[in-house]
């Protein structure tokens, strides 16, 4: 563990104080907590994402004594009018201070991990003043530390609702919902603490890890958790005949239609014209949505390497490291249009145009650095063998990718059914059986038994 | 950088390592490859990249890449 490590863990044990927040601390200059003890009021709001109260909360914590109850301070703004106040006011300074003194026990009990009594005494601090938000906060924390998530959550909702501008506790009660397995409900929270503080950098990472990509394929997001892992690497495997190229073509296409995610999808075998024909039979075409231009830069772009490849010459490919070739050209489209998911149609034509001295590594970094561009990318691949479930000619292929989708034929009669299997989903519950898959003009759906 | 890097510079996000083969690929087609290429001679080029984009990507990169390279020229030019 860094040194920067510890301060945060240090940072974090304050009252108040969150890992983001931590973090804001640290890079506006405070890297110990003896830098936070000297620190002035007016020091830490000076650091963005610092509000008054959470410094003057610090403030106070370090220095009980110089500490001015805020019913003080504000009588001292304002002494006639204090004196034609209600006489109860005395009586709420006192208060105070008790839910302040109640809540530092807890704290100190929590830190010596004597969790039990800490919730006692957070109890009699809210008590005393049932707007106490440290002791709100706390009390979520302690629960959600001791697997008690439900409760967690009512002190988080109690927290939302005292302050509605406080985006620490919609991170914390997102979590808690991540541990109940309510993932999309959690990524609200993340958004919602987001949209209170942009600079929420815990919300943003948990938002990152948790992003998923919807397939639209009906029947099937929901059997996901909402969909594939943003970012991951996808196989789609399957034999000749099996609609891989269609199944990813929909995906993009939806993505580009419905969410307006820029995709590319990169041709390495099939002509453009022609895939666009082909989607446009199965009703994936640009009429088919009015906001949409498929083709165009804003949304989606089919690239014809295949085309590049017939213009030019055997000779003048030869020297040509396909592999690179191709991460460099992702990386330029990333730049160029911003794109986040891309299709690579095929692996199999991709390998025709490469000779590999150790494919095994060769083919390690070629993941690695695809997943290095931070986008999903989807890639097509040929399977050979009938008798086989072998998901890439190298045999390393599917311990590389992160999910594989496996398109099966199967023959009954005079009839080909098509199924949808999902042999690997890291970071997913997923489902191990084969479903039937259909397609017609609105797309592809899955059947469930 | 001389003109012909600066517009194979340009279409490398789209060609990759075959930009530069597809300018002289496009140049042979004209017949006008081994020389110095005269302004006329470079716009022929250019529509010539732009009818092979258009193939290759669609109209919107064809005309965002047509663009690119016609600035490219005319900067040279003035």
């Amino acid at each position: 563990m860094t040194k920067k490590d510890d301060v945060l863990k240090e940072f974090i044990a304050l009252p108040g104080i969150g890992m983001s927040k931590a973090k804001l601390l640290y890079k506006g200059g405070f890297e110990s907590i003896k830098d936070l003890k000297k620190a002035s009021v007016e020091d830490m709001v000076a650091i963005k994402g610092v509000n008054e109260k959470l410094a003057k909360d610090i403030h106070s914590h370090f220095h009980p004594d110089d500490a001015l109850d805020p019913v003080i301070e504000s009588a001292m703004k304002d002494e006639p009018k204090r004196k034609a106040e209600d006489k109860s006011k005395p009586k709420s300074k006192a208060k105070k201070t008790e839910d302040k003194i109640f809540m530092e026990r807890g704290l100190d009990l929590y830190k010596k991990g004597k969790w039990g009594q800490a919730l006692q005494s957070l109890k009699e601090a809210l008590r005393v003043n049932p707007t106490n938000e440290n002791a709100h906060m706390l009390m979520g924390d302690i629960y959600r530390e001791r697997g008690k998530l439900e409760r967690a959550m009512e002190s988080y909702e109690v927290l939302i609702e005292i302050n509605p501008k406080n985006d620490e506790p919609w991170v914390k009660y997102g979590d808690a919902l991540m541990a109940l397995d309510r993932g999309s409900e959690a990524i609200t929270c993340y958004k919602k603490a987001l949209e209170i503080n942009e600079d929420n950098d815990q919300a943003r990472e948990r938002l990152m890890e948790n992003e998923r990509i919807k397939t639209y394929v009906e029947g099937l997001d929901e059997t996901l958790d909402g969909g594939i892992p943003a970012r991951h690497i996808v196989l789609v495997c399957g034999r000749a005949g099996s609609m891989k190229s269609s199944f990813c073509y929909s995906i993009l296409y939806n993505l580009a239609k419905q969410d307006k995610m820029k995709g590319v999808y990169l041709t390495l075998e099939q002509s453009r014209s022609s895939l666009q024909r082909h989607m446009k039979k199965l009703g994936f075409d640009a009429e088919g949505a009015s906001n949409l231009v498929v083709n165009d830069l804003d949304d989606m772009v089919v690239i014809d390497i295949a085309h590049l490849r017939k213009e030019t010459s055997i000779t003048e490919l030869e020297g040509i490291d396909w592999l690179n070739s191709i991460i460099t050209q992702v990386q330029n489209y990333k730049k160029m249009f911003g794109c986040e998911v891309v299709v690579l149609d095929s692996l199999s034509a991709l390998y025709s145009l490469t000779t590999f001295k150790n494919p095994r590594s060769e083919l390690f970094f070629f993941f690695e650095k695809l997943r290095d561009l931070g986008i999903t990318v989807f890639i097509i691949t040929e399977m050979f063998d009938p008798e086989k479930e072998i998901f890439g000619t190298y045999g390393v292929e599917e311990f590389l990718a992160d999910s594989i989708f496996h398109l099966k034929t199967e023959k009954t009669d005079n009839r080909t059914n098509l199924f949808l299997g999902i042999v690997k989903m890291r970071e997913t519950n997923h489902g191990r059986d084969y479903n039937p898959l259909i397609v017609d003009k609105n797309g592809f759906a899955i059947v469930h038994d | 950088m001389d003109l012909e890097t600066e517009m194979v510079t340009f279409m490398q996000p789209l060609f990759g390592e075959m930009a530069d083969k597809t300018v002289e690929l496009q140049k042979e087609k004209l017949g006008i490859e081994g020389k110095e290429l005269s302004y006329d001679e470079y716009v022929q080029l250019i529509d010539s990249i732009r009818a092979m984009c258009k193939t290759m990507a669609g109209d919107a990169i064809a005309s965002k890449i047509y663009e690119g390279l016609k600035d490219i020229l005319d900067q040279e030019q003035a």
